[in-house]
């Protein structure tokens, strides 16, 4: 293990993704989700995508990492077209889903490592061993490498699924709704791994939320998305100031809401 | 009808790439002795079971009879070909079918409902070769040899009625010493062909219908059930069949 700090910082070699979205449709034989969606995200920006349950969110990011088929439109990574499944091989894209995703059957260290076994990116045991202490001492949990997802708290596998992207060296990291189902505390401690992620490996992140204040405290920019399209950009602090209707009345009502959507997610 | 077409065409493109994906065996030596324990372990007790008593019955079905004629030393050839060419491998697919690929749907299955198989694509790790892989070489290698084991169990049973019954009062060597003049090597290797087939359909349909899981929970028992039974009258139906080409090719 090296001393100067992180061992998983040292191995990191991730080049920030400049992403872009164009005019995405998307639909399911008995409805429309996504109506011409644009969105662009530079390298190394946290980017807060804002918008109501059953919007699209998670549709649009299983979109951009190729998880879902879009009807049409396209998606540039790095400038260049996504037109195949080997143009998003050449890109390392982790994904933290809404639900974790943790493999139930194994311990949280294989759960992390998996990456590095699979790839085979590893020299020796040593070295695994240390990148994922590594990863896992980055979201802030150290010493659950043997314990099982079962057995981990709703924010603990949120943090370990993080962890095992974080071993890829993601040039883009997607957020499924990171807080959904976690208490204020919780929250905030998410809210703060992605900024320290920010700050010690720079790469561009695109988290998706229905929860402002989290969205205000992480973001760079944010975007808000309603009827299948991003209907504003802008910085966290004058999104107050949008002169769109339905911003402004998506902003009031969901402080109003707020109560209520908690007691939905429990 | 379309929905036949299209599960058929499927079950036939995942078997053409777990056949590509053995490539990797070597690196996932680790996942098919897994695999291959855990078939090992479900499965051998009740295995040396429906062996010993299958064996038993057919000694014990056939035994008086043949007695009556006074041509009871066939019995060791009788119980021996039919464990070999037929019992034997039908019955240790069916056990297979029941037990492990009930559990592979199963495993599978939660792990496409609960996001892992997305998540594993994500990773670049492609499911196939990861959870398939693995799977499919373990029960085309396993079976035959539990068949194996099921054949010499299944002839100790039917030995052992042939002895104990005082209808047909049977020793041993006489026996042993027609079911070896009986069962062949190619009379084996028969059984062995149909096992292998066995483990390709039950392993591939098995872990088809659980990476076609979606929804909730209860998706996950409707594709247990979905792929014992497919698997079910895919073995019996095949086994009609397969015993037709062997016995065109004269490998019979
Ligand atoms: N496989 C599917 N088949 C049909 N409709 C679907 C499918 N997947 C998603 N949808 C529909 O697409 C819409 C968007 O779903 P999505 O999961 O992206 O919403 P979301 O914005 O992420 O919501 P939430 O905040 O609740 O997670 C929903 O209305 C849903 O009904
Ligand atoms: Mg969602």
């Amino acid at each position: 293990m090296s001393n100067n700090g992180n061992s998983l910082l040292n191995y990191l070699e991730s080049t920030p993704m400049d992403l872009r979205v164009s005019n995405l449709y998307k639909s399911f034989p008995d409805k429309e989700v996504l109506k011409g969606l644009d969105l662009h995200v530079g390298p190394s920006e946290t980017h807060v995508i804002l918008g109501k349950s059953g919007v699209g969110k998670s549709l649009l990011l299983k979109c951009i990492c190729g998880l879902e088929p879009y009807n049409s439109g396209s998606v540039f990574l790095n400038g260049e077209q996504v037109l195949s499944d080997k143009d998003l091989a050449k890109y390392k894209i982790g994904f933290v889903f809404q639900s974790s995703a943790l493999f139930n059957s194994m311990s949280v260290s294989d759960n992390v490592g998996i990456y590095l076994r699979e790839h085979r990116l590893v020299k020796d045991e040593d070295q695994y061993r240390s990148l994922v202490s590594g990863a896992l001492e980055l979201v802030g949990l150290s010493g659950v490498e043997e314990q099982f997802p079962s057995e981990l708290s709703g924010g603990m596998k949120r943090r370990v699924a993080t962890a095992r992207v974080l071993v890829m060296s993601p040039d883009l990291i997607l957020f499924d709704e990171p807080t959904t189902g976690l208490d204020p505390m919780m929250t905030k401690t998410i809210g703060e791994l992605i900024v320290t992620l920010k700050e010690t490996i720079n790469t561009t992140q695109v988290v998706v939320t229905h929860d402002i204040e989290f969205g205000k405290y992480i973001a760079d920019r944010i975007s808000i998305i309603s009827e299948g399209k991003i209907i504003d950009v802008g910085d966290p602090g004058n999104l107050e100031n949008s002169c769109n209707e339905v911003v402004k009345s998506f902003i009031s009502k969901k402080f109003d809401e707020r109560e209520g959507k908690y007691e939905e997610r429990i | 009808m379309s929905e036949l077409f299209i599960t058929t065409g499927g079950i036939i493109k995942l078997l053409f790439q777990a056949i590509y994906w053995c490539r990797d065996a070597y690196w996932n030596m680790d996942k098919i002795l897994y695999q291959i324990t855990e078939i090992g372990n479900n499965t051998l007790p009740v295995a040396t079971l429906i062996a010993l008593s299958s064996g038993a019955v057919l000694s014990l079905q056939s035994g008086p009879t043949l007695a009556s004629f006074g041509i009871e030393e066939n019995l060791g050839g009788i119980v021996g070909l039919s464990m070999v060419k037929e019992i034997g491998p039908v019955m240790a697919s069916i056990l297979i079918a029941g037990r492990m690929g009930s559990a592979m749907s199963a495993e599978i299955g939660s792990m496409s409902v609960y996001d892992e198989i997305d998540a594993l694509k994500t990773m670049n790790i492609n499911p196939v070769r990861f959870l398939v892989m693995p799977r499919f070489l373990a029960m085309i290698l396993a079976l035959p040899v539990l068949v194996l084991f099921m054949d010499v169990v299944g002839w100790f049973g039917g030995a052992l009625v042939a002895s104990a019954n005082p209808e047909i009062g049977l020793s041993y060597q006489v026996y042993f010493r027609n079911l070896a003049d009986f069962v062949t090597v190619k009379a084996v290797f028969n059984g062995l062909i149909k096992a292998f087939i066995f483990g390709i359909i039950i392993s591939i349909v098995s872990c088809y219908v659980g990476l076609r899981t979606k929804g909730g929970p209860r998706e996950i028992g409707r594709s247990v059930t979905k792929a014992v039974v497919l698997s079910f009258i895919l073995v019996l139906v095949s086994d009609y069949f397969i015993t037709r080409i062997l016995l065109f090719m004269n490998i019979d």
